[in-house]
């Protein structure tokens, strides 16, 4: 067994604030997408009820638990994996890791990201263990012998790198959730019938992670490209109602850059090519936060595999509309080439222009 | 502050060889206007200003009322080239379609002009994307009854031109449900083509034959549903 030679950190920090957890979260994730990051575990409280969910886990039920007990209801970025409640009782925990380090760990029917999943949340099954507690997992949650839910989680990845967010119910009001959730819950301290002191539970499972990845863990605070990282996370998505409730936030480059994609003819042609030049003196003098793509008609997306690729690109291409310019996700200009000038603002303030894409569309049809 | 290099090195989109930059006058290889050329390739290709930023049916049309071409393949292949056409999508339908019928205009067997070719432009409309899963119907086996209809002069009335084109579109249907698998649009239009070619001959007595091989399939890099040895056009590129 070639063991991975990558270090783990132990997050050393803390925010109340479940918001700015996800923000971290996702922070981390991207950097280590970037190899600006080790890989990570984070264990982390919320001062406020809430329910962390993504689009295919969303119920309606939901509503009525966020009217009557004021639970806010908080979109991850995962893709996999179920909804789950946390309160001021929870344990919640993110751990971004390159796959390539749990590989050599994992044994029986290697299942590409289930096997890993797996692995992680066996982790924390083993930790729950270490209380006296029976515990068994499937590959999203943990359970008492009874069947009752301990734990959940929600996974994501970017290429080999995973986000495993999740939660586990120590000290939790889990009363008001079995009405809401078609899921039978419990809390460690209702089975042990005692209050479990969160920081015994979170040195447990550090050192039961330690001893299933064989590693120490070092002790680290954020770091500075995590931490812009996640201001920036925070406050152009995770802070705002339009992520929560649309699923809409701004389409930034992988580490948080304004992210400017050309979208032009293949080879560019006369306007194109007058297009990027004005790109270019917009961008000049903007400092290290704007990133410019270009991207050509046709030549796929092979050709940038590292950068989010905005989705609207797809449209644009079968609509036909180039050359266009995309800042962070949105349709800013298209068709035309636009004044210097306005470029400037656009990627300065994207927000005063209008996505319009679908004004295009119209005109299209 | 990251900023674009224009790149000094493009690739020719018909013949893939390296494009030079020219300042002298060349023929577009899609709609054949003659302007100032930017960049050319060895082979004398030429893109237009306007074909590379053409939406993919004015450059199917533009294409087709100029080309001289007789082979049905050739057209096809020289449009889907052309990145306006994606590899697969329910524009591969009308490809098939403006394949066919000009290369049975410059044949001169059968009258086609303009009018014709808006006809199949609003008769494929209906043949949208994906249609093959949910309808049990590709838009390429439309595409090769919507020609015959078109040169037959069949309607729903007909006797006769009607049951022909009714076989015609089945024919096509069966070549492609036996290769099986996902959908790939362009095996689809390929074997279409192949089809209608020889059902022309046979039961109209038209020759459009096809000199131009689609195999190896140039576009199996981009497409990820690729059916590979399924496929009857697959090959090492």
């Amino acid at each position: 067994m070639v063991k991975c030679e990558e270090s783990w950190r132990l997050l050393d920090w803390s925010a109340s604030d479940p918001k700015m957890n996800l923000a971290v979260s996702e922070a981390i994730f991207r950097c280590k997408r970037a190899n600006l990051s080790p890989n990570t575990l984070y264990l982390w409280r919320t001062s406020d009820p809430v329910i962390l969910f993504y689009p295919r886990t969303k119920d309606e039920n939901f509503s009525r638990l966020v009217k009557e007990q004021k639970v806010e209801l908080l979109r991850t970025r995962s893709v996999a994996g179920d909804h789950f409640f946390c309160d001021t009782g929870n344990i919640n925990f993110s751990v971004v890791v390159d796959k390539k380090c749990l590989k050599p760990y994992i044994e029986g029917d290697y299942r590409p990201f289930l096997s890993e999943y797996e692995f992680l949340l066996d982790g924390f099954v083993v930790a729950v263990r270490k209380l006296g507690i029976e515990a068994i997992t499937d590959n999203q949650r943990i359970f008492t012998a009874d069947g009752q839910e301990i734990a959940a989680m929600q996974f994501a990845w970017l290429d080999d790198i995973l986000l495993c967010i999740g939660t586990i119910y120590v000290n939790t009001e889990t009363a008001k959730l079995k009405s809401t959730f078609k899921r039978e819950f419990t809390s460690l301290s209702l089975i042990l019938k005692k209050n479990i002191r969160s920081d015994k539970l979170n040195k447990i499972i550090v050192h039961e992670f330690e001893k299933k990845l064989e590693i120490i863990f070092e002790k680290n605070g954020i770091t500075g490209a995590e931490q812009k990282l996640a201001t920036k996370l925070y406050d152009n998505k995770y802070s705002r109602n339009k992520w929560h409730t649309e699923g809409r936030a701004p389409l930034l480059s992988l580490t948080g850059e304004t992210l400017v994609f050309l979208y032009v003819a293949n080879p560019p042609t006369s306007k194109c090519r007058q297009l990027i030049e004005r790109v270019n003196r917009a961008v000049s003098c903007a400092g290290d936060e704007i990133k410019v793509i270009l991207w050509m008609r046709g030549l796929g997306e092979q050709r940038h595999p590292l950068e989010a690729i905005p989705p609207v690109i797809f449209r644009l291409s079968k609509a036909n509309i180039l050359p266009a310019v995309v800042i962070n996700g949105e349709v800013k200009f298209a068709l035309e080439v636009p004044s210097e000038s306005d470029l400037k603002e656009a990627i300065q303030s994207p927000d005063n222009y209008p996505n319009i894409l679908g004004l295009l569309y119209k005109k299209r049809a | 502050m990251d900023t674009i290099e224009i790149e000094d090195q493009y690739f020719c989109i018909v013949c893939s060889q390296h494009l030079t930059v020219s300042s002298e006058e060349a023929k577009c290889s899609f709609c054949g206007k003659k302007e100032k050329a930017d960049y050319v390739c060895p082979a004398g290709h030429y893109v237009c200003e306007a074909c590379r930023l053409a939406p993919a049916a004015n450059l199917i049309k533009k294409t087709c009322e100029v080309s001289n071409e007789t082979d049905p393949m050739g057209v096809a292949l020289l449009l889907m080239k052309h990145p306006a056409i994606p590899v697969n999508g329910s524009i591969n339908h009308l490809v098939t379609a403006f394949s066919l019928l000009t290369a049975l205009r410059n044949s001169g067997k059968v009258n086609v002009g303009k009018p014709e070719l808006k006809r199949i432009e609003q008769r494929m409309k209906n043949a949208s994307q994906g249609i093959c899963g949910s309808w049990g119907v590709c838009g390429c086996a439309i595409a090769g009854g919507v020609v015959w209809s078109i040169i037959t002069g069949a309607t729903y009335l007909s006797d006769k031109e009607r049951s022909m084109g009714l076989r015609l579109a089945s024919t096509i249907l069966d070549a492609i449900a036996q290769v099986g698998g996902p959908r790939c649009c362009k095996m689809a239009a390929f074997l279409a083509i192949q089809v209608s070619v020889e059902y022309f001959e046979q039961e109209l007595s038209i020759s459009i034959p096809i000199s131009t091989t689609p195999k190896p399939c140039i576009f199996n890099k981009l497409n990820s549903d690729c059916l590979k040895d399924r496929c009857p056009f697959y090959g090492e590129v």
